[in-house]
């Protein structure tokens, strides 16, 4: 069963161009010239009933865009979506019941009161019959172990704390469909792990489709198994995050600090990314040369103090991705 | 899945399932009240502080009218006594001084996003700001005319006030509070188009002062202001409340209801009109 | 600001309009006390900017930044910082003051005078009650009200206050120093008062710098109660 269906969806912004100088603000005035900015230019896609699925891309890529129509807030300029069986942009108030939304920068607690004071208001708000609010409440508070702090005002709360809160409070009404904007923004490693946890708990116990975006590339690999990279509007891919990392991921960083000032390094498939009197930032093409022999040979020539492995960060995966052409390598 | 649509359960007869129904669409404004009120205890202090600002304004007047009144040698001045003029002047205050600044706050979820991520929640964004502003009103308005009675009392000691009066003056004055919600959330609306929201509060401000009566009762005035007061909103949010406390009649009863029956009407259609045209803003622009 | 003075203005035209004298006072003569005011106000923020935020900076450590550079701490802040809106108030000031009456180059220079004292004895004022949260902690709501309260009393006809009001008014919360200004300056200038008036205004503004100097060095001493952030 598919919780969301999406059919050559688009959004088409009018800009306004303005030339530079006095006389181009002047003339932007009179006689205003628009471009079209096409945000999201046909996208289809479908998403499971139970399916946790991060929806990522570089910014402006109409991400945002597309979350916005999904809830009903923007109205699109051509194609079709679905959540749920609703029409979003048509049948908001009633897809409102069924939905819920975090947003990593905006808080829906109220700041000078206790968590449990907003529960009480989404209880009322949602429309929530009372004994159920009540079972319910208290089954999460315990799941997100918030029992300490329910009575605290929310501006004395940590990030951790609150964002805890948060995810709590948009899983009040049990709704069928979740969507997370950067939930962990912020968020030390520990707070982190733990709201990832407390999501991947609650889909599995409940079934909720989970729709997140994130920067964070370990929220994308711990949460969700399936990823959507969305670029200049257009879906670039849309694949397993275990492919993901295993097809496209095509290099390593290396970073090491040395004793003894390293000059001109140079080896075959390696990039210097930077270098300092007692350090080197490497990149290794691995389609090349492979990793093994790069450290061997770093290890035997020079003074090796320390060393980190890394995979380059997915801004720079995805952007790999979109220049190898856009509707290339689909699932 | 659960079947949780709004008020039915099953076994329900008709009846009770309206009457759910209703209490469970409309408990979520009245929640929304409670937690505004309860946020606004948190700020009890800096409420009092302002009946502070309160009996110094009331303080200057008191002087100022008791020059008037023994210079010019009258006991009656625009209908009123200088008791009656003190308590008027109070009043007015009271009601100016539990105005909470709802425009500023539109503006700002306008400008910042708010207002088109509160879409994806099941409320009316209007009827949450109002019940959240009226929360506020109430509780400055109860302290403002508390306070603001010890004061004129101290001030200009007391007046003859009929129970109709005493009865009459807090729900006027919140309906004054009400029209002035409108303008002020027209005027937050605003930011959709303009950058610059605030002059025309200011604008609002100005004319509320020598148009509502806030400094002076309008009989006072020069019949051109007198005329133009009429024909706009101000004067129902503190003139008439304010007077009709001072100096009840029961003509003015009516005609103030009505004149504030109507002015509700307009300007809650202007402001559905233009919060509409907002929206749809957003669903055009993205917000 | 512009847009509220003048409304101030028309608001005291349609009060004179209907009671012609108030004990001594006319039309011209409020006129006058806002052109004064309005004037000095406008002096004062547009010069001093930060005269009406110290309490808040003291309290919220603010004055870190200037105490490490070599110049002096007060002036420096103070000067920080303009208000645009106050040039409002300087510009309604002194086209108000135009029609007021008729203007002779005499009248203006007094009027010039009687704009700066003002601007010196509002800033003098300010300094003080600002410098209060050296002692108080945080007073920044106080501070704001007790500048609200001055500025509301100077635009009010002395006239119309006798007794304890009046004695507060011209030592305390010396509003009334300004507000005597209208009849005892421009309209006929009293040689006395003009003198005194002048006394009173540097003397303030020598105490307002001794009493910030001097908070100022409890604050570099750590003595300064901590704002709970």
């Amino acid at each position: 069963m598919n919780s969301i269906v999406v059919e050559g969806l688009g959004k088409t912004f009018k800009a306004k161009v303005k030339e530079p100088g006095l006389l181009g603000s002047c003339r932007s005035i009179i006689n205003p010239i628009y471009r079209e900015v096409h945000a999201v230019a046909g996208i289809d896609f479908k998403v499971d009933s139970g399916e946790m699925l991060a929806f990522i891309g570089p910014n402006g890529a109409g991400k945002s865009t597309t979350i916005k129509i999904l809830t009903g807030i923007l109205h699109p300029s051509a194609g079709q979506a679905r959540v749920l069986d609703f029409i979003p942009w048509k049948d908001r108030y009633k897809m409102s019941f069924h939905i819920g939304a975090v947003f990593g920068q905006r808080s829906q607690l109220w700041y000078h009161l206790p968590p449990l004071d907003t529960f009480d208001l989404l209880a009322r708000i949602y429309e929530i019959p009372a004994a159920d609010f009540r079972k319910r409440r208290d089954e999460l508070i315990e799941r997100f172990d918030l029992g300490e702090f329910q009575k605290t005002p929310v501006r004395k709360l940590s990030l951790g704390q609150r964002m805890r809160c948060e995810v709590a409070a948009s899983l009040l009404h049990r709704p069928e469909v979740l969507f997370l904007d950067e939930p962990t923004i912020g968020l030390d490693v520990v707070a982190k792990q733990k709201i990832r946890d407390l999501i991947a708990e609650m889909n599995k116990a409940e079934g909720t489709t989970v729709f997140l975006t994130s920067h964070d590339t370990s929220d994308i690999e711990k949460l969700c198994k399936r990823a959507i990279v969305i670029n200049h509007g257009t879906i670039v891919l849309d694949t397993r995050v275990s492919r993901l990392k295993r097809d496209y991921i095509a290099s390593k960083i290396v970073e090491l600090r040395v004793t003894a000032e390293v000059s001109n390094f140079s080896y075959p498939g390696v990039t210097v990314l930077k270098s300092s009197n007692y350090g080197l930032k490497l990149e290794v093409d691995t389609k090349v040369q492979s990793i093994e022999r790069v450290l061997a040979h770093l290890m035997n020539d020079y003074q090796v103090v320390d060393i980190t492995i890394s995979d380059p960060p997915l801004e720079q995966v995805i952007s790999a991705i979109y220049s190898e052409g856009t509707g290339g390598r689909g699932v | 899945m659960t079947e949780r649509m709004a008020g039915h359960t099953t076994g329900n007869t008709t009846g009770r399932m309206i009457n759910k129904s209703l209490h469970l669409r409309f408990g979520k404004y009245t929640a929304i009240g409670r937690i505004s009120f309860l946020t606004n205890m948190a700020y009890i202090a800096e409420l009092l502080w302002r009946t502070v600002f309160m009996a110094l304004i009331i303080f200057i007047f008191s002087q100022l009218w008791a020059v008037i009144y023994s210079g010019t040698g009258a006991l009656v001045l625009g209908g009123l006594t200088y008791q009656q003029m003190i308590w008027y002047l109070v009043m007015t205050e009271t009601i100016a001084l539990a105005r909470p600044r709802i425009d500023a706050l539109i503006d700002q979820e306008v400008k910042n996003g708010d207002v088109a991520y509160r879409l994806s929640k099941p409320y009316s964004y209007l009827l949450y700001h109002y019940v959240s502003y009226m929360a506020e009103a109430v509780m400055r308005l109860v302290i403002n005319f508390a306070i603001g009675s010890i004061i004129a009392y101290l001030t200009a000691g007391g007046i003859q006030v009929s129970l109709s009066a005493i009865l009459l003056f807090l729900p006027a004055a919140l309906v004054g509070l009400s029209i002035e919600f409108l303008v002020r959330a027209c005027i937050g609306l605003g930011a959709f188009w303009v950058e610059d929201t605030e002059s025309f509060l200011n604008l609002y401000e100005k004319a509320l002062f020598i148009l509502g009566g806030m400094l002076i009762p309008l009989e006072l005035l020069p019949e051109t202001f007198r005329r133009i007061s009429a024909v706009l909103p101000m004067n129902f949010v503190l003139y008439r409340p304010a007077r009709l406390f001072a100096a009840f009649d029961v003509q003015a009863v009516w005609s103030m209801f009505g004149g504030q029956a109507v002015w509700l009407l307009l300007l809650a259609a202007l402001c559905a009109v233009v919060y509409r045209a907002g929206v749809k803003r957003i669903n055009v622009n993205g917000g | 600001m512009f847009v509220n003075d003048v409304v101030w203005v028309l608001f005291w035209r349609l009060f004179f309009l209907r009671f012609p004298v108030v004990n001594g006072w006319s039309f011209q003569d409020i006129t006058i006390l806002w052109a004064l005011f309005g004037g000095g106000y406008g002096v004062t923020f547009v010069v001093f900017g930060n005269v009406g935020r110290l309490a808040g900076m003291i309290a919220r450590g603010e004055l870190d930044h200037y105490l490490l550079l070599p110049k002096n701490v007060l002036l420096h802040v103070l000067v920080s910082r303009s208000s645009m809106a106050a040039w409002g108030d300087l510009l309604f000031g002194l086209i108000i003051f135009c029609f007021a009456g008729p203007v002779s180059i005499g009248k203006f220079v007094v009027f010039i005078y009687g704009v700066l004292l003002t601007a010196l004895i509002l800033t003098s004022f300010c300094i003080i009650v600002g410098s209060l949260a050296f002692f108080l902690g945080n007073s920044e709501g106080l501070a704001r009200q007790l500048l609200t309260a001055f500025v509301t009393l100077a635009t009010y006809p002395l006239a119309i206050f006798k007794g304890l009001a009046k004695f507060i008014l011209l030592t305390v919360i010396p509003a009334g120093v300004i507000s005597s200004m209208p009849l005892q300056l421009i309209k006929t200038i009293d040689p006395a008062f003009m003198g005194t008036a002048t006394l009173f205004a540097v003397g303030l503004f020598l105490m307002a710098v001794y009493i910030f100097e001097l908070g100022l060095q409890r604050y570099e001493s750590g003595n300064l109660m901590t704002v709970q952030m």
